[in-house]
């Protein structure tokens, strides 16, 4: 059997377990690297996503801008300074 | 306990809580490799009216290391699905239940199996039926046939099992959490009292298990049909895990969880995260895979129970304590545990995996099963049992407090002379001289074939008391 890295497996096995949500993860959320700029963010189709169940942020570092963002049994996380600042605004 | 309510995360989330690991050459089809996973400790048989299930929310997996490297080559996971027949009935079952597909039975689970691999992910089997909970003569009458059913034959020879068990591990609790005063040595302990027989805590309990059967090639690097015991390929590592979603939102009456896997339960080797791992650091290794156990080192090399051992039996271990107040690092506990024994410290037998400190269970699957089994295991000169894999009816505590106690240490250290009582410890029969089928008398009960775990404890009988008379 071929090695599989650590990356590869968990890969694999989230899609095992994760049934039909890719379907229904908005297109920006298929991204899996951390820290991608916010311009791409912005730039995503908004108004053409669509979402089924919960998506939830949670601000990691308000000082760093960084911010999980999670839907299904998906997360990225991405930094920018302005939301998380007026997300923590909004909840004060 | 092995690991029942082991660490202060888990113990309050029963359903993902994996207590019990077990991996063995199956004894009635030895080119096969048994892996059972227990969860939801204690379980009191009669606590119904919502008898204990799977969580539909939480991702169960047995994973297999065949490389050496603590992570996971092939990776069996279960999901369940709850299904209620009739929502405005508190009952569980509205009459008796004798069949898996019985309109009776108003509340049941079945389940998904998915093998992972390299080659990437193969469901298995799907809308499994798990067999009810054993409430009572009226309403299961016929238990072990009906259990029997649940067990499902699964594409390349291989069979599943889901459900509800009785509890296989027998251990002496109260015993072991009050500062260590082992009932038959009671006499030698610190706080002295006269010696008694040893009390089985865990007798008419329940679990519910995750059993599969797999052909061995299942598992080995290359599929390697684990001919010979000298062949490194021959050796895998395995450990048990649950994960939950990450976040858990609560609503008005119903819950939704959001986010990636994480996992919050873990099991290789039996009572390593409940008395090997310090308070502090328990729930962390839960959340870790094996790969990442070298930072546990010193745990393993210097376990806390070594130093306890000749404090609580003050005159009973003077070898143990001067091994203590030397500080030697405990290589010996490090090879069983963290890397496996590697060829030449005990004739004939290997289940090194190589340099990589990672705590699993290693079977050597080229060791056939034993027609007469020590519950000792390999300390019972039975290559068969742990720490080589483990069996269903092994000793484990035993093994391990007599590991502790410098037993094994004379394998690394052949000047070291082992204390004459660590070779007799035990908590609550003595293994030295009970056989699996002896284990009736302290109510463990085991199956000669798949799943091997006893039938469980009924709701009505269990625990066994007398009624209390009408006064006429």
């Amino acid at each position: 059997m071929n090695r599989v890295s650590r990356r590869t497996f968990l890969r694999q096995a989230s899609m095992g377990a994760a049934v039909g949500v890719a379907t229904t993860v908005p297109s920006f959320l298929r991204r899996s690297d951390k820290g991608k700029a916010s311009s791409e963010i912005a730039a995503a189709p908004a108004g053409h996503v669509t979402q089924e169940g919960p998506l939830v942020a949670h601000i990691d570092d308000v000082n760093t801008g960084e911010i999980s963002v999670m839907v299904g049994t998906r997360q990225v996380t991405y930094r920018n300074h302005e939301i998380a600042r007026r997300l923590l605004s909004s909840a004060q | 306990m092995s690991s029942h309510r082991e660490a202060p995360e888990i113990s309050k989330d029963p359903v993902a809580d994996n207590t019990d690991l077990y991996a063995f050459v199956s004894p009635d089809k030895p080119d096969t490799v048994t892996l059972i996973a227990n969860f939801i400790p204690l379980q009191d048989p009669g606590g119904g009216p919502n008898f204990y299930e799977f969580g539909d929310d939480v991702l169960y997996e047995i994973n297999v290391d065949n490389d050496g490297d603590g992570d996971a080559n092939v990776s069996y996971q279960f999901r369940f699905t709850t299904e209620v027949l009739n929502s405005k009935t508190f009952l569980y079952n509205t009459g008796t239940i004798t069949s898996l597909t019985d309109s009776t039975w108003n509340r049941r689970q079945f389940y998904e199996v998915t093998r992972i691999d390299a080659s990437g992910s193969v469901i298995l089997g799907s809308n499994l039926a798990c067999p009810p909970c054993n409430v009572g003569p009226l309403s299961t009458p016929k238990y072990a046939t009906l259990a029997g059913a649940a067990v499902h034959s699964l594409t390349g020879g291989r069979l599943v099992f889901a459900g509800q068990r009785a509890e296989g591990f027998y251990v002496d609790l109260g015993a072991i959490f009050d500062l260590g005063d082992l009932r038959p040595f009671q006499s030698l302990h610190i706080g002295p009292r006269p010696s008694v027989s040893g009390v089985n805590s865990t007798a008419g309990l329940n679990v519910h298990s995750i059993a599969i059967q797999v052909p061995k090639t299942d598992l080995t690097r290359g599929g390697y049909a684990g001919t010979s015991a000298s062949n490194p390929q021959s050796v895998i590592g395995v450990w048990a895990a649950a994960r939950r979603q990450r976040v858990n939102l609560h609503g008005d009456g119903s819950s939704t969880w959001v986010g990636p896997w994480m996992q919050v339960s873990r099991l290789g080797n039996p009572l390593v995260n409940e008395v090997v791992i310090p308070m502090g650091e328990k729930d962390q290794w839960n959340a870790l895979t094996p790969s990442g156990d070298s930072q546990f080192l010193s745990s393993y090399q210097h376990p806390e129970l070594a130093g306890l051992l000749p404090t609580l039996y003050p005159s009973v271990f003077p070898n143990l304590k001067a091994l203590n107040t030397k500080g030697s690092a405990r290589a010996d506990l490090v090879a069983i545990l963290l890397t496996g024994l590697p060829a030449g410290v005990i004739p004939g037998f290997q289940n090194y995996t190589g340099t990589t400190q990672a705590d699993m269970l290693r079977l050597n699957v080229a060791v056939p099963p034993s027609s007469s089994p020590s519950l000792l295991g390999l300390l019972g000169n039975d290559a068969a049992g742990f720490p080589n894999g483990r069996r269903v009816f092994d000793d484990v505590t035993s093994i391990e407090l007599r590991a502790i106690a410098g037993v094994t240490y004379a394998l690394v250290d052949t000047s070291y002379k082992p204390d004459g009582a660590a070779s007799l410890i035990y908590d609550v029969t003595n293994p030295n001289t009970g056989t699996p089928a002896s284990l009736s008398s302290i109510g463990m009960n085991y199956l000669s074939s798949f799943p091997y775990l006893g039938t469980p404890n009924d709701g009505f009988d269990s625990p066994s008391v007398t009624p209390t008379s009408f006064a006429s």
